[in-house]
């Protein structure tokens, strides 16, 4: 080879080496732009809101009047900067909603939270630091809470309303106006570690939450007493911690269902990238005693995935609890392929109810029914025995979200459900008690794909198969959220 | 012999202040104005995070502060600085040992669940002096 030649390639494969770095970004756009004519519910995806949205909506049916207050809502909104588009769903900056529900009339706001990445970006018009998996290190990190988006629930606490993301702290925001106070640090000493999008309320007012370090195998553990003061902190190993989304409290544990990722960590690893996927590993129910936070049982179960569970009780040696398991972590993967407009998997998690024997250290597994995520169950039943499950369904041909809602009998198995059908992405539907004190409301938005609006339903709890009672229509689309909490008035 | 030690001392003191340069450290990004602003300069990567070879503190104000390291050979160095907000003369962390007080390395320098290293921080400091602006994170 000459000297010439030898350059030529040089040359050449440096401009290769250097075209993936910056054309991959463009590439998620162009791919998601060209797929959406042909996946509109993939609409829901499509970003570029305004900073602040709002509006009336209009009533189709009779609101119970007895539904006041308001109903708080997260979800990442914002993903694409700069000509980059964001490669998971999961990496979008966090836009709350509220709804305002008065006198049988629904109003909806929304603004995005203004963390400390937000505001940077958007002064940059680029995106500047790595998320949940896309990795930027235009800016230096400082800590967790410099990458926090905020973006994943919505939790009114005593008297405080937090935007909740599990990689880092609680952001306070404004009930009123939706304005960001900032970052919450429960203690001085406390700051920036991560405080989980799942925490759990029990009857009594008491928050219950965890969070893991990534890549220091540490599960960290939160009581927030009821007056909205840090009751308790703790901390505890657990070997090859990966990602962590969601727990269950009962009456004596908190228990957490480990998904068998190994953890490789590379010079541009997101935390996602950071999982790799194990399928000849257990998954691992780690049981904890929520009086002092030490560490009670680890019990082995087959490899599984769960992002999401339900409720959890104990009696005895006997913890039972409800999950959205899935068998790998498939459906984690395929929120890449939404953004880039495709939708290669149909969702696969089922309801379980999981049966952990701490004497004998073994776990059953009984299915519920299939296709379900975003379990709820009522205020006063968390931590309790209970019968009542409420989750959002899906259709095996439809391949993004979810198009129903049913309510499970964890007893009897026996299910009410209700279906929006195809042209309906269903979100997270949470139970509101009614004012006799018996049965529940179901609450939630969905998008109409259709007139891509989005609309506020309310269902009579106990019979879901007729359909929503009434529906708030905004004459909008609000981006789709995760999770949310209702606030009565 | 005798005679000899005044100019032995005159060489080694002119030597000295051929070698001296002067390091400015300007540290922005100061949200207010709490403690002092703590800065240690290392001139191996052996010793970085451990023994710096200078350190110098000045009171915080918000926005930015000055500070001069005077008399330093000429060569390369990282610089740390931390914000010692409650005057207890340490970096805080919290209980998985992240800082909960603003820091920084020279460079900006970043590094990957944890520290930088000492020669992604590593500035060099010319016979005639050099500035360099740390941002506190």
């Amino acid at each position: 080879m000459d000297r010439r030649h030898f350059l030529r390639n040089v040359a050449a494969s440096s401009l290769a080496l250097s075209l993936p770095a910056l054309a991959r970004a463009d590439e998620t756009q162009s791919a998601f732009l060209s797929q959406l004519p042909r996946q509109p519910r993939l609409a829901t995806l499509k970003g570029g809101v305004a900073d602040q949205q709002g509006g009336a909506a209009s009533m189709e049916g009779r609101w119970p009047g007895e539904i006041r207050g308001t109903f708080y809502r997260n979800g990442p909104a914002r993903f694409e900067a700069g000509g980059e588009r964001y490669h998971h769903w999961f990496d979008g900056d966090g836009m709350v909603h509220a709804w305002h529900i008065e006198g049988g009339q629904v109003r909806h706001e929304a603004r995005f939270v203004q963390t400390q990445k937000y505001v940077e970006e958007t002064a940059a018009s680029q995106f500047l630091y790595p998320t949940f998996n896309t990795f930027h290190d235009r800016r230096p990190l400082g800590s967790n809470d410099t990458v926090n988006v905020a973006n994943t629930n919505l939790l009114p606490h005593a008297g405080k309303l937090y935007a909740l993301w599990e990689g880092g702290s609680a952001t306070e925001i404004d009930p009123q106006g939706l304005a960001t106070r900032g970052i919450k640090a429960w203690r001085d000493d406390l700051a920036s570690l991560p405080f989980s999008a799942h925490p759990k309320v029990t009857p009594d007012g008491t928050l219950w939450n965890f969070g893991v370090v990534h890549g220091g195998n540490k599960l960290l553990l939160w009581r927030i007493d009821p007056n909205g003061s840090l009751g308790k902190f703790g901390m505890i190993d657990v070997p090859s911690l990966p990602i962590v989304h969601d727990f269950v409290v009962t009456q004596r544990y908190m228990v957490f269902l480990v998904a068998p990722f190994d953890l490789k960590r590379g010079p541009e690893t997101t935390i996602l990238g950071y999982q790799t996927w194990n399928g000849n590993r257990p998954m691992r129910a780690v049981v904890v005693d929520r009086a002092d936070f030490t560490l009670r049982k680890v019990i082995e179960m087959p490899a599984g995935m769960v992002l999401h569970l339900g409720n959890g009780w104990d009696e005895g040696q006997t913890v039972r609890l409800d999950a959205c398991l899935s068998p790998d972590d498939g459906t984690l993967q395929s929120l890449n392929s939404a953004m880039r407009g495709e939708t290669p998997h149909a969702p696969n998690t089922s309801s379980v109810l999981v049966t952990l024997d701490l004497e004998r250290g073994t776990a059953r597994t009984d299915v519920l029914l299939r296709g379900t995520e975003f379990p709820r169950v009522a205020l006063a039943d968390v931590g309790q025995r209970y019968r009542q499950l409420f989750v959002t369904t899906s259709q095996r041909d439809v391949h993004f979200g979810m198009t129903g809602v049913a309510r499970i009998d964890v007893e009897s198995g026996k299910v009410d459900r209700y279906e929006y059908g195809a042209d309906w992405v269903v979100e997270e539907h949470i139970p509101v008690p009614k004012a006799s004190g018996k049965g529940q409301w179901l609450l939630g938005a969905a998008y109409d794909v259709r007139r891509q609006q989005t609309v506020l339903a309310v269902f009579d709890g106990a019979h879901l198969a007729q359909g929503p009672v009434a529906r708030a229509r905004l004459p909008y689309a609000a981006p789709l959220c995760f999770h949310g909490n209702f606030l009565a008035a | 012999m005798k005679t000899l030690i005044p100019f032995a001392v005159t060489a080694l003191l002119a030597s000295t202040l051929a070698q001296a340069a002067d390091l400015t450290v300007d540290v922005a990004g100061l949200k207010d104005a709490k403690g002092q602003v703590m800065v240690a300069v290392y001139d191996r990567a052996d010793n970085f995070l451990k023994q710096p070879m200078r350190a110098a503190m000045v009171a915080a104000q918000a926005g930015k502060v000055q500070l001069v390291i005077n008399d330093l050979p000429p060569g390369d160095y990282a610089i740390t600085v931390f914000q010692d907000k409650n005057d207890n003369g340490a970096l805080d962390t919290n209980p998985v040992g992240m800082p909960i007080e603003p820091y920084g390395f020279s460079n900006d320098a970043a590094g990957h669940m944890g520290p930088p290293s000492f020669e992604q921080a590593r500035v060099h400091l010319a016979e005639n002096g050099s500035q360099t602006t740390i941002n506190l994170r």
